[in-house]
């Protein structure tokens, strides 16, 4: 693939398209039709984040926004959805990205729910 | 603005589109020519039918979530669902598909935070319908307003279970 933003593209969709599993370096570079060895080059080079961060923080937004607007789903219930094996993995990475746990992040008082709304 | 009518459908749209990296400032200021690129392209393709085509803005993240700098907004085209296409240059081509609740609005280029506000606020958070972890977007259904006190008719799509 010559042209990487197509590639950063597809590589997104493929995620949020998966993003109850587990995804792999093999599946992403399926997914384009490239090696493991030339998506991995080509990602390095054209983007700012490592793959694993990219893959993380794609899945840890996505999962803030539904927890947000899904307030009878449990925490537990999310990490599986997001593909993590237990909340205690999902925890972890979330408060590691966003500075706080699921359960802090979805009480806070802010209109985060109501600013999906805000769009331009 | 006047209440929308809503109803709920299911979507099974192929798209071309065009993603933009960055701030909903920036992206205000860059839709107009990524249309244009996407319009060009679409015409050079014969993609275009009159009475079929649409176009669309999606926004793929929460701008109270991701940096500004990271938001993720596509510009679209609805493209009919068996013609080849080789995509090029920036342009991809993807398919939206499942549950949707649909807003169908009539308003002006300054009503489009009102509309989702009341798509979010005063019909799913308060409603039946549960959320479902897709991207929303808005798909004009005449043409977007030029100005600020013409109107236009906009569907406003979100994802539901």
């Amino acid at each position: 693939m010559e042209n990487y933003i197509r590639l950063i593209n597809k590589t997104e969709d493929y995620i949020e398209a998966n993003l109850d599993k587990k995804i792999t370096l093999k599946e992403l570079a399926a997914n384009v039709h490239l090696s493991e060895y030339h998506f991995h080059r080509i990602f390095k080079k054209f983007s700012q984040e490592t793959l694993n961060n990219f893959i993380t923080r794609i899945k840890l937004e996505r999962s803030g926004i539904y927890l947000k607007v899904n307030r009878d789903i449990t925490i537990t219930e999310i990490a599986y959805r997001y593909g993590y094996c237990d909340s205690s993995s999902y925890c972890k990475a979330f408060r590691k990205h966003f500075g706080k746990s699921p359960s802090q992040f979805r009480n806070e008082q802010d209109n985060t729910s109501a600013n999906l709304t805000n769009r331009l | 603005m006047e209440k929308p009518i809503v109803t709920i459908e299911n979507a099974d749209i192929r798209i071309i589109y065009i993603r933009f990296r960055g701030t909903y400032q920036e992206f205000r200021k860059n839709s107009r020519k990524l249309f244009q690129q996407l319009f060009d392209f679409a015409e050079s393709n014969n993609l275009i039918i009159p009475d079929f085509t649409k176009v669309l803005t999606i926004y793929h993240d929460n701008p109270f979530i991701t940096n500004e700098k990271q938001l993720r907004t596509s510009v679209a085209m609805t493209v009919p669902p068996i013609i080849p296409i080789e995509e090029s240059g920036d342009i991809c081509i993807t398919e939206i598909s499942g549950k949707f609740g649909v807003g169908h609005f009539e308003i002006t280029a300054g009503e489009y935070g009102a509309a989702w506000n009341y798509m979010y606020e005063e019909w799913l958070f308060p409603g039946e319908q549960k959320p479902r972890d897709a991207v929303p977007f808005e798909l004009y259904v005449t043409e977007p307003p030029k100005n600020f006190k013409s109107k236009s008719f906009t569907d406003i799509y979100i994802p539901i279970e």
